[in-house]
């Protein structure tokens, strides 16, 4: 798995991305549509965090909806059962959600690969589980978002609020990409052994680079549970982990843009074939199997494929210059 | 709550051999290729289906059951060759990824074709409710039926690995994959052959725990799951270990199951699945990790 | 240039299940020297080189780096404290630039973390600078100048091995651990490679651990020869001395002459 270091500035994507997004919010009339674009920004946001933490990284998780649930569950216990406000309620789920990030993170320390993919695995198959026999009613009537006395709940509001957060983690997951640390995860990914002797500390960066992953994951349980307002473990099942896995495959493993297309792509996509609402999931397990196996790169890599020639010919004006 | 041991007994050791086959097929893929193979589960729950329908077009059974394995062998075949062989690309988790999705694949290919309710199997003698008083137990007739089959299956594998050209080619790819080519042996067929064998394997599983567990419903993860821990714990790469495994997973899961309820049975064995891959992942019986492509 | 050894093996022993693949070596690393490990296949070399790098922790005896102990620690580590390698078969970051490679040597001495390196602080953004800069630098050294954009994959061997030398020295290192890094190339190719080490070793005052088994090539390049055979020390002395040695011959026989 072969991936570089992208080469166009990190603020072209979130720019372009930005621009789309108010497009579509001052032109959309369509509550539906209006959601559907809410909760693809939701789940681009823990997409981002797992091709960080796959793509970039090299660590497999097959168990992220169980953080996003830990998140959701927390948020809606603290604003319904105690009466919390909804940021604070945040900032405790999302904490909690990457503490137990950081305790998956560990355990990657001591174990790789399939076996790493087997205990994220029966992380989140055990969240579900215990959520089904301890909480099985859930939670109802997790109020929307606002901040003191400004109302954040609105639809067309609340999806600005959403997608911010999406360009926000963009921007900085594009940084971080380009930067030492993102240098040292890709030598993670590509050759741990090599990176030890390059300086790299393979425990602190694993552990670090799970618990980003898992705050995002957080953020995105938490806008998850005031968009739907009601939380019960049905919304985090293996499928939804399932789900956040072909986003990031099909937008290309590292690419945070990537990420956000790929989640677009699996939550509008139904929408192109209403009538084939019932072919949805066994469609999105023949993409799976089509990208793994012709397009590895996803359509990041096409995204590069486009930005190519725009490079040399820049590159071609300095040389000449 | 007093847990009633010879029952615990007769639906453990029933379960048991299924879990042991299904892991003894995931044990066959991965010794051979390094793989992980997640569609297992799904191919068992659609076994029973496929020799369901193949009747009801007036096939007798004997006859269904065997085309059914071997068009599994065959499905095994291609989705190796067309879906996990080529995500290889990606890394060794390349093909447990592809396999996912060929799981789901045929999960939603499953409720399109059958519908989603699952349906009835009769059992292969005997009255559906019928059982029998057995050490105690009440075991349902088919389950000797399930019990002999698997023991038949696995011991017949274990022969053929062991006594023919086959076996010796699997076991040489396992060593040394460029050993193996260096004999003349290419490890690309043994792989898909591992895939097509397990496949098979599995589907006689399927249609023989289908009278007690209903062909075709969702249950396709819990037996993977299971298997899995039974791989697991037995240690993916011995073949003693994965039988042993899926035996204990199957009586630990039937005593949680008497002990708690089987949602907490779902909770204790997920961590105890969770527990075993961090400190013990090469399991009891196992050697040292093997991993190739 | 002083004679003590910066790094040190005493007594290093270390067993794999029955076999006892290093038993009781010594060894020095003097800076601005090269010494050279020397033995047929299975000697015990790489293992050695593992025990004084990190990567394998010696079941006896000492690691000692400029008279400390040091034994037991990890490789990166070992790496903050100086002290770096190549690896027999070599390994780039495949999904990182040639340059890219070289900045992820200069790792352990840098402190950006990935808090101050996202937000883009002016003291990440000088460090940075300067990786670039030492980067394009190194590569110029070691003879890969402006290929900084090129995918190591691209690399044929020997510009691979260059590579591998450039990324060790972003550390700054003190001492240089070589595993036979003429392995592959040809006659040329490997001169190149033992004159450019050379040259790097006295620039920049480098204490040179050498295995090579290539028997020509490395005692031309040597100061001082450990020979190993059976993981035991069977010969020392100057490259001369090493020539002249019955026991050395010996354990050579069958072995090349015109490998």
């Amino acid at each position: 798995m072969s991936r570089f270091l992208p080469k166009i500035p990190p603020w072209v994507s979130p720019v372009v991305i930005g621009l789309l997004v108010l497009l579509f919010a001052f032109t959309q009339d369509s509550f539906y549509r209006l959601q559907l674009g809410t909760l693809s920004g939701i789940y681009a946001v823990a997409a981002i965090g797992l091709t960080l933490l796959f793509g970039a990284a090299g660590q497999i998780s097959l168990g992220q909806a169980g953080l996003l649930g830990i998140a959701a569950f927390g948020t809606a216990y603290l604003t319904v059962d105690r009466g919390l406000g909804p940021v604070l309620s945040g900032v405790v789920s999302i904490a909690a959600a990457t503490v137990v990030g950081l305790l998956l993170g560990w355990s990657a320390l001591r174990i790789t690969g399939h076996y790493l993919a087997l205990v994220t695995l029966a992380f989140g198959l055990c969240f579900t589980e215990l959520g089904r026999t301890v909480l099985p009613e859930g939670w109802y009537g997790v109020p929307p978002l606002a901040i003191g006395s400004l109302d954040l709940g609105d639809p067309q509001r609340f999806f600005v609020v959403v997608w911010v957060f999406v360009v926000l983690t963009l921007v900085a997951s594009s940084l971080l990409v380009r930067s030492r640390f993102g240098r040292s995860i890709a030598a993670l990914r590509d050759d741990p052994v090599a990176a030890s002797a390059c300086g790299v500390n393979l425990a602190r960066t694993k552990v670090a680079v799970f618990g980003i992953a898992s705050a995002l994951a957080g953020v995105s349980g938490w806008l998850f549970a005031m968009y739907q307002g009601s939380v019960t473990e049905t919304s985090f099942s293996f499928t939804l982990s399932f789900n956040l896995l072909i986003m990031v495959v099909i937008g290309g493993l590292g690419s945070p843009t990537g990420a956000v297309a790929g989640a677009v792509f699996l939550v509008l996509a139904p929408e192109l074939g209403r009538s084939y609402e019932q072919y949805r999931l066994l469609s999105y397990g023949l993409i799976l199997i089509l990208v793994l196996a012709l397009l590895p790169g996803g359509l990041a890599s096409i995204g590069r494929l486009i930005a190519k020639p725009l490079r040399r010919r820049r590159a071609g004006v300095e040389e000449t210059a | 709550m007093s847990v009633d041991y010879p029952q615990v007994l007769a639906t453990g050791l029933t379960y048991g051999v299924i879990f042991a086959l299904v892991a003894l097929g995931y044990h066959l893929i991965y010794v051979s290729s390094g793989m992980l193979n997640f569609a297992l589960g799904e191919q068992l729950a659609v076994a029973g289906l496929v020799v369901l329908s193949l009747m009801s077009a007036g096939v007798p059974f004997v006859l269904a059951l065997i085309v059914a394995v071997l068009a599994a062998a065959a499905f095994g075949a291609g989705y190796e060759r067309f879906a996990l062989r080529p995500a290889l690309r990606m890394g060794l988790v390349g093909p447990l990824i592809a396999s996912v999705g060929v799981a789901i694949v045929i999960g939603q290919a499953r409720v399109l074709i059958w519908g989603p309710n699952p349906r009835p199997f009769a059992p292969f003698t005997g009255a559906p409710n019928e059982s029998v008083g057995f050490l105690g137990g009440r075991w349902p007739i088919q389950s000797f039926w399930i019990i002999g089959l698997a023991a038949v299956s696995a011991a017949a594998l274990l022969l053929f690995l062991r006594y023919t050209w086959y076996g010796r080619a699997w076991r040489a790819t396992a060593q040394s994959p460029v050993g193996a080519r260096l004999s003349g042996i290419d490890p690309s067929v043994v792989s898909m052959s591992a895939v097509s064998v397990a496949s098979a394997l599995v589907t006689i599983a399927g249609v023989a725990i289908a009278p007690i567990v209903l062909a075709g419903g969702f249950y396709a993860l819990d037996f993977g799951v299971r298997a899995f821990a039974a791989a697991i714990i037995g240690g993916f790469t011995s073949t003693t270990g994965v039988l042993l495994g899926g035996l204990f997973i199957g009586l630990l899961d039937a005593w949680l199951v008497a002990a708690l309820s089987a949602a907490w049975s779902d909770v204790v064995l997920y961590a105890v699945l969770a527990l075993a891959l961090l400190v013990r992942p090469r399991g009891f019986l196992g050697r040292e990790g093997v991993s190739r492509a | 240039m002083t004679t003590e050894a910066v790094l040190a093996g005493r007594g290093i022993t270390r067993r794999f299940g029955g076999v006892t693949a290093v038993s009781d070596v010594d060894v020095d690393v003097v800076a601005g020297e090269v010494t050279l490990v020397l033995g047929p296949n299975g000697a015990g070399k790489s293992t050695l080189v593992n025990c004084l790098t990190g990567v394998d922790r010696p079941d006896d005896g000492r690691v000692l780096l400029a008279g400390e102990d040091v034994t037991g620690r990890r490789p990166d580590q070992f790496n903050r404290m100086g002290v770096v390698r190549t690896f027999q078969h070599t390994r780039p970051f495949a999904g990182l630039s040639v340059a890219e490679n070289v900045m992820v040597g200069a790792h352990g001495r840098t402190r950006a973390g990935f808090v101050r390196g996202t937000l883009r602080t002016r003291a990440a953004r000088r460090e940075e600078a300067a990786l670039q800069a030492q980067a394009d630098d190194l590569l110029a050294q070691v003879g890969l100048e402006g290929r900084g954009d090129a995918r190591p994959t691209d690399l044929p061997l020997a510009d691979e091995r260059r590579l591998e030398l450039a990324r060790c020295l972003a550390a700054q290192p003190r001492v240089l651990l070589l595993d036979e890094p003429a392995a592959g190339l040809g006659e040329a190719e490997a001169d190149a490679l033992a004159a450019l080490v050379r040259r790097l070793c006295a620039e920049f005052d480098l204490g040179v651990l050498l295995i090579e088994h290539h028997l020509e090539l490395a005692l031309g390049m040597a100061d001082q020869v450990v020979v190993l055979d059976f993981g035991k020390v069977i010969a020392r002395g100057t490259p001369a001395q090493i020539r002249a040695d019955e026991a050395v011959r010996k354990a050579y026989v069958g072995v090349e002459e015109g490998t």
